[in-house]
């Protein structure tokens, strides 16, 4: 009786629960696609106020991407160009090309939560960390990540939540390495855009002292995924060229 | 006995040519044998110590010479003056003025030990003298734990060390009792006698006037009486 | 006549004890303050400039033409070989290392700061300059696996970590890329070398090649055996090597230079303070010991004693002074530096204020023959013209006025 039962959960372990690497891969696929294109609108809450932005993004895979900056009209046709690792920005104000150099990376994308490192790293949950089923009910999965020894990222542990229904991320919690929670990116409102649903809006809240009373939202307007692109937007060229 | 001491036409003015200027003395002649024992007197003012002043040396004569041994002292530099009042002057002084710093013996010795003379040599001598003068219990002594006529007799013997042919005393007993005076005195007239030293010495004390063998009286500046007493 | 002369100044001299005491105290004391300003400051910025040489720039640097000016990551040295194989040969040259410079950022979870990069070899570095006596906290170690840092610490500070922790390391590699390394930190150093402090970052060198890029290094460092002989290994270098140029401590930290000047001429300053000080109290006390002396004095001419031997004995007092102040204040100064030398003067409560200026918080004294012998002139220029003025007040009263009550 027993070795039956046994048997029959070996047999079985395989279509058991979905194993972290394929859930996550599931979730980038959704987040990303092939190639998407995308209108967004991004709210920067701070203690002075609230800033408003309107930028339309351009992305194949996880390598490149470029986004134009529609509004407001001084930041108008603003662009950023991601290839790999590396980011250039164009400020039409200046006529410049700036990449972004080692120490910019860091600092915060456009004056969000964001920083520019986030948006050229998010690429890499899949190379950088260890995934790790915690938990599972009957909504969600919820993940842990933790960052494989010598991947090169400031985060202790990564919590992620992913709706079963949408194998989409509802939440992620981003520690240090001491346990300290430093801050959350919310996916709320899954709606259905172009040929999958993807969640609308999107709010990263930092958890730390320093930055109290901030926080970063991003409104997906419209997206269209797996379409083709022309590839001259992720042209160095494309920076200037696109801007105006 | 030879000429000794001989001056001429002697005469000290003090600051000449402003309205301080005083006529100390005038004219002075005045001529002593070897071995002599001599007393200046006069009133105060006179001039004895500016006399003895110069016979010594210590002050230059506005006109005049002074020939003390066939030497014109006036003539002198002040460094060849300096060996001079050395080697052959004596001086003892109204104050005694011994050096503080130095016991009895070291004053004794010092003259001595400027004219370059060994220790032993030294130390005989002020022996020799301490006797004479009945001070050889106090030679270790400080000037500060001796008494006037102790001083005084330190002074002399000090004066004498270094057998000077002359010694010159400004009213030694001046600033002692008439018991230390006397002695004093009786001591200098036996060095007068015994080592033959020309001594000539100022006071206006008549006990020591008159131990003198020759007096010398001076008056506003002039010498107005020189005479032998027997 | 020397015996009398030196005979009749000592017992003038234990005379007056008190007095005598008094100026040998002035003496001595200034004297001893002089000593020590000196050994102490000479020590501070031989520190100072000991923690630039040892902790970065050693005596000599080397790099590429034009990496100063510009740090770009590009500017490797070539020759790199040639270069070490000429040092390793070199007479004067007593060791050298070479490192991986460059620009980056150091983040955390919660914050980031510029940092400067170092890609050491730690076994090297402490057979060379000993780097890791300055390690404070942790240890002077990269781990295994090479994947350790070392950081400033006031850079750890501003980040709030210790050893144990982990930061990301990103910087520009060779190919335009922006390369970044997770390194966990080992240890925390304070070289009292402001730039290592507030922004170094030290990891291994191969880690570093390896997250550049790099073949060779951008930096070789050199202790040479004669310092003084350096300017001919610049030449042989220069000859021999055109694509790189050699810089001294003096030429890379200008501000270390003026720093030792500025001490410097401070230093003389308040050596001619303590001087004049001393040289005034000096003359004020043998000033008024000649002049109640003028009867006495007077009295000794007139029983003939020429000018020359007062003099000789005045000179003899004040000589007799100086060396009793002199030796009293030598050894006391020389006791005192003796032990700050060995033990070190402790301004740890001022470390603060004191690390913003590159300045230790325990300063060795140095002592220098030098400072024995300028002393002895000093002290006997002090004597000698104190001296002067009231012989020349001697030489004016005359025997004659100064005797007579």
């Amino acid at each position: 009786m027993m070795t039956k039962v046994l048997a029959l959960l070996l047999l079985c372990s395989p279509l058991l629960a979905q194993s972290a690497q394929e859930i996550i891969q599931k979730v980038e696929d959704n987040l990303r696609g092939e190639s998407a294109q995308m209108e967004l609108s991004m709210i920067v809450h701070t203690s002075r106020g609230k800033r408003t932005m309107k930028m339309q993004s351009y992305s194949v895979g996880d390598e490149k991407s470029f986004i134009k900056i529609l509004y407001p009209l001084k930041d108008r046709g603003i662009t950023f160009l991601k290839i790999d690792d590396t980011m250039w920005q164009y400020v039409p104000r200046i006529e410049r090309i700036i990449k972004i150099p080692a120490s910019m990376m860091l600092q915060s994308w456009m004056g969000s939560d964001f920083s520019n490192d986030d948006l050229v790293k998010e690429s890499s949950i899949a190379e950088d960390y260890r995934q790790k089923l915690l938990a599972s009910d009957a909504e969600s999965y919820t993940l842990e990540l933790l960052p494989k020894e010598q991947a090169a990222v400031v985060w202790g542990r990564l919590q992620m939540r992913v709706s079963k229904k949408y194998f989409l991320p509802t939440e992620v919690k981003y520690y240090d390495e001491k346990g300290t929670l430093i801050r959350i990116l919310s996916y709320k409102e899954v709606k259905k855009l172009g040929d999958r649903f993807y969640p609308t809006y999107w709010v990263m809240l930092p958890q730390t002292e320093e930055k109290k009373g901030r926080k970063t939202e991003v409104i997906v307007k419209d997206a269209t995924f797996n379409e083709a692109i022309d590839p001259a937007y992720f042209t160095k060229r494309a920076l200037k060229r696109f801007s105006r | 006995m030879s000429k000794f001491i001989t001056l001429s036409n002697v005469s000290k003015i003090f600051n000449p040519g402003t309205p301080l200027e005083v006529d100390a003395l005038q004219d002075i002649d005045l001529v002593l044998d070897r071995g002599e024992f001599v007393v200046l007197s006069g009133p105060s003012g006179s001039g004895k110590t500016t006399l003895l002043n110069l016979m010594g040396g210590l002050d230059r004569a506005s006109g005049g010479t002074i020939r003390i041994d066939g030497k014109e002292i006036t003539a002198l530099h002040e460094d060849a003056l300096c060996d001079e009042r050395r080697d052959n002057i004596g001086f003892i002084f109204q104050a005694y003025n011994l050096i503080p710093v130095f016991s009895a013996k070291e004053n004794i010795e010092y003259v001595m030990k400027l004219q370059g003379r060994d220790q032993p040599s030294c130390d005989r001598r002020v022996t020799e003298v301490a006797k004479k003068l009945g001070i050889e219990k106090l030679l270790h002594k400080l000037p500060s734990n001796l008494s006037g006529g102790q001083q005084q007799r330190v002074a002399v013997a000090r004066a004498v060390a270094s057998k000077p042919k002359l010694i010159l005393a400004d009213e030694p007993t001046a600033n002692l009792d008439s018991v230390s005076a006397g002695e004093l005195m009786d001591m200098m007239e036996k060095l007068n006698r015994e080592e033959n030293i020309t001594i000539i010495f100022s006071s206006h004390d008549p006990m020591v006037i008159g131990k003198a063998k020759r007096s010398v009286v001076l008056k506003d500046g002039k010498v107005i009486k020189n005479e032998t007493v027997s | 006549m020397f015996k009398l002369i030196f005979k009749s100044a000592l017992a003038s001299l234990l005379r007056r004890k008190l007095r005598t005491a008094l100026v040998i105290t002035m003496i001595a004391m200034s004297l001893w303050g002089l000593l020590l300003m000196q050994g102490i400051y000479d020590g501070m910025v031989q520190q100072m400039i000991g923690n630039a040489v040892r902790s970065d720039s050693s005596q000599l640097s080397i790099f590429a033409k034009g990496f100063r000016a510009q740090p770009d990551v590009k500017l490797q040295l070539q020759k790199q070989q040639e270069i070490k194989n000429f040092l390793a040969h070199h007479p004067n040259v007593k060791s050298h290392i070479s490192r991986i410079l460059s620009r980056g950022l150091i983040a955390t979870a919660r914050y980031n700061r510029n940092a400067l990069i170092y890609g050491i070899d730690p076994g090297a570095e402490i057979t060379h300059a000993s780097l890791n006596r300055y390690v404070v906290e942790g240890a002077f170690d990269f781990g295994d696996k090479r994947r350790g840092a070392l950081l400033g610490y006031k850079l750890a500070k501003k980040l709030k970590i210790s050893p144990g922790d982990k930061v990301v390391l990103s910087a520009q590699s060779m190919d335009q890329q922006i390369a970044s390394v997770a390194l966990r930190v080992k240890g925390v150093l304070r070289t009292n070398n402001l730039s290592i402090d507030e922004s170094g970052v030290f990891m291994h060198k191969q880690r570093a090649k390896a997250m550049l890029g790099l073949e060779n290094a951008h930096q070789i460092a050199v202790m040479v055996h004669d310092y003084s002989r350096v300017a001919t290994l610049q030449t042989q270098l220069r000859t021999k090597f055109p694509g790189v140029k050699s810089y001294t401590w003096e030429q890379l930290y200008p501000a270390l230079q003026q720093s030792r000047e500025l001490m410097e001429l401070f230093n003389s300053i308040s050596y001619a303070i303590v001087f004049c000080t001393a040289a005034i109290g000096i003359f004020g006390v043998v000033l008024v010991s000649v002049l109640e002396r003028l009867r006495e004095f007077g009295v000794l001419r007139a029983i003939g004693t020429r000018f020359g031997v007062i003099a000789a004995m005045i000179f003899a007092e004040s000589f007799l002074i100086g060396v009793a102040g002199f030796a009293a204040g030598s050894l006391l100064g020389g006791a005192t530096l003796e032990y700050f030398a060995a033990f070190g003067l402790d301004l740890r409560s001022f470390s603060d204020a004191l690390g913003e200026f590159g300045i230790d918080a325990v300063t060795y004294a140095m002592i220098k023959p030098e400072y024995f012998t300028t002393s002895f002139v000093a002290v006997f220029a002090a004597t000698f013209l104190s001296v002067l003025i009231p012989l020349r007040i001697l030489r004016k009263s005359k025997p004659v006025e100064v005797i007579n009550e």
